[in-house]
């Protein structure tokens, strides 16, 4: 049975995104991941069965590093603030709110208590 | 005087902010999948969706959305984004997640009682194992009973509900009465909440029973698979009659013991796949108010007589989609009828509240959801569990109530570990789904099928189950809007 081979270029997709594509694909093809370059990581699909749809696999493929790339690039920028509401959701004291837990309650930092009607 | 407060001045924005701008804003956790070719089902931290054009979805995340847009607003109204206008989003946002995943702090609530493996039907599809009706070592003793109700109560949870499982429960009735006398004794003082459900066949109702079943506000849990034929194909017993039994008792609890008091399960066989509406019409012919659509549990008689392997996910989906829309049919003719699995997914997708089905919580519900005692005392992380060790494989045995404490359970490596290895905020491809605040964790389901606890996705019928039913729910909400007003009533 053929192999597919194609390459991506590393400068615009991480490792982890072709590696987090290529294992949705195992149910149906053997992977292989290797880096040519420097700059370069290629994947090679083998099929496991005949039944295996070759025609769009690439297709696919590539739309799946895609959107990899794209999670990859959302975990990369929230992990501090994930982190941050685990700690705060699970934990006694606030961790957003440094007076929320211990505030006087008389205190009124926004003007909440003061009559809004003049403004208007 | 303070310049503005953030809520209650801003009843109209300001005309600058209006005028297409892009301000700098901050992504919040979020997971995403396609919904379609040309949409992505974009999901928070806390489970809130949002359903966005791939184009808008991409420009999002790449920071190039225009704030005055309506995906803009909706994104920020559901917490995918954060900007300078944000104050409470974060405090709100834990809170949120918290609550959802609240019944952690209780522990395990479900306690299910094996007190028989005796059983007077032989289904094919049986997940459990069964003796024949007198073999009485197949019976729990009460010694051990007492163990398990004793173990119980160190559940710190305020609820508890007790299972009788069997085999068929009722064979061993005076075990039943038993614990329901000795448990109720018991949760006055400990002032808990006790639920009693038996799931039965109702082939061996007597009025004792029922009259107990009245006293003690106990539940009962039947198999109702559908019309006669596909009901009596499906649960064969000596005389063939398993479906009038069934309908028979059904009437006598509504009448006995009160008319909210039994609930129907169905299981689907090769059989089922033909005749949605048949099915659901013979439910409504009984006076049920909703449907649980279950396919086979690849455990047990299941596999062994080969049932499991007459349908694939796939042809179980086209029934479940067919079902569901004769149900939501009915709704507009004025039926009041509901699906049950859509039902509790609807609840995970639509409202703040966690909800406690075992088979959809990460960390899995095995053992800190439910737990089995078995009639011989075995204590099992569930049903399944208990199964696959009748077959051999005690993988999943967490201990005996004749030498081990709550604790001891509770803290075993062999709860524990597995627990812990299989959460999907962790599991490949789990960690990244859009669906996993809805999802869940099936270690037993995915060893028994995979012989790997966390389980391959790519090719898990546990996967493509609840991936397509999750996608057609959202589609049937987005672009179906005459079953949407039926599916929002039902959360």
């Amino acid at each position: 049975m053929s192999q597919l081979v194609f390459d991506f270029d590393a400068n615009v997709f991480r490792p982890a995104a072709i590696k987090k594509a290529a294992y949705r694909f195992g149910d149906q093809w053997f992977i292989e991941i290797t880096a040519p370059a420097s700059d370069r990581v290629r994947v090679a699909l083998t099929p496991k069965s005949g039944s295996a749809p070759v025609n769009l696999v690439e297709g696919q493929f590539r739309n799946e590093v895609l959107d990899q790339e794209l999670r990859e690039s959302v975990a990369e920028e929230t992990e501090r603030v994930r982190n941050l509401l685990l700690a705060q959701a699970f934990s006694g004291i606030s961790m957003t709110d440094s007076v929320g837990e211990s505030g006087d309650y008389c205190a009124d930092p926004l003007g909440i208590s003061q009559s809004q009607s003049m403004e208007r | 005087m303070p310049h503005a407060l953030p809520v209650l001045n801003d009843r109209f924005r300001t005309a600058e902010s209006y005028r297409a701008s892009i301000t700098r804003y901050l992504l919040l956790p979020l997971r995403f999948l396609s919904l379609d070719s040309n949409r992505y089902v974009l999901t928070n931290f806390a489970g809130e969706y949002a359903v966005l054009s791939k184009e808008t979805a991409r420009r999002f995340i790449r920071h190039e959305l225009e704030t005055a847009s309506a995906a803009y607003e909706e994104l920020k109204s559901k917490h995918f984004l954060i900007d300078d206008d944000s104050t409470v989003a974060l405090d709100l946002l834990a809170v949120k997640y918290r609550t959802k995943q609240s019944l952690l702090a209780n522990f395990t609530s479900l306690f299910m009682f094996v007190v028989t493996l005796r059983c007077d039907h032989s289904c094919p599809y049986c997940q459990v194992s069964r003796q024949s009706v007198d073999r009485h070592a197949y019976d729990m003793k009460p010694e051990d009973a007492d163990r398990a109700i004793d173990f119980m109560f160190r559940s710190p949870s305020p609820a508890i509900k007790v299972e009788f499982q069997g085999g068929e429960p009722l064979l061993n009735f005076d075990l039943i009465r038993h614990i329901v006398e000795r448990v109720n004794g018991r949760a006055e003082s400990q002032n808990r909440d006790i639920q009693f459900v038996i799931a039965t066949n109702l082939a061996n109702l007597t009025d004792e029973i029922l009259q107990f079943c009245r006293a003690h506000r106990i539940l009962i849990s039947t198999s109702l698979d559908g019309p006669r034929e596909l009901h009596n194909q499906n649960r064969p017993r000596p005389g063939d009659d398993s479906y009038e039994a069934t309908v028979h008792g059904i009437r006598r609890v509504r009448e006995a013991v009160g008319a909210d008091r039994i609930a129907a399960l169905m299981t689907t066989t090769h059989a089922s796949l033909g005749q949605p509406r048949e099915i659901v019409d013979e439910y409504v012919r009984q006076g049920f108010l909703s449907i649980f659509l279950r396919p086979l549990s690849p455990f047990g008689f299941a596999v062994k007589t080969g049932l499991v392997a007459k349908y694939t996910v796939d042809q179980w989906l086209d029934f479940y989609r067919s079902t569901l829309s004769y149900v939501v049919e009915l709704n507009h003719r004025g039926v009041p009828f509901r699906e049950e699995y859509s039902a509790l997914i609807l609840r995970k997708m639509l409202t703040p509240y966690p909800t406690g089905y075992v088979d959809l919580q990460s960390p899995a519900g095995m053992g800190i959801g439910g737990l089995v005692f078995n009639y011989d005392g075995g204590i099992y992380a569930s049903d399944e569990a208990r199964m696959l060790a009748e077959t051999g494989d005690r993988r999943f045995r967490l201990g005996d109530v004749g030498t081990d404490s709550f604790e001891d359970v509770m803290l075993s490596d062999s709860l524990v570990e597995v627990l812990s290895t299989t959460m999907t905020e962790g599991a490949p491809m789990c960690t990244d789904c859009g669906f996993q605040p809805y999802c869940g964790s099936d270690p037993v389901y995915h060893y028994a099928t995979q012989r790997d606890i966390v389980g391959f996705k790519p090719s898990s019928g546990f996967c493509r189950k609840n991936m397509e039913v999750m996608r057609h729910l959202i589609q049937l909400l987005e672009d179906d809007p005459q079953a949407a007003s039926v599916l929002r009533t039902w959360l």
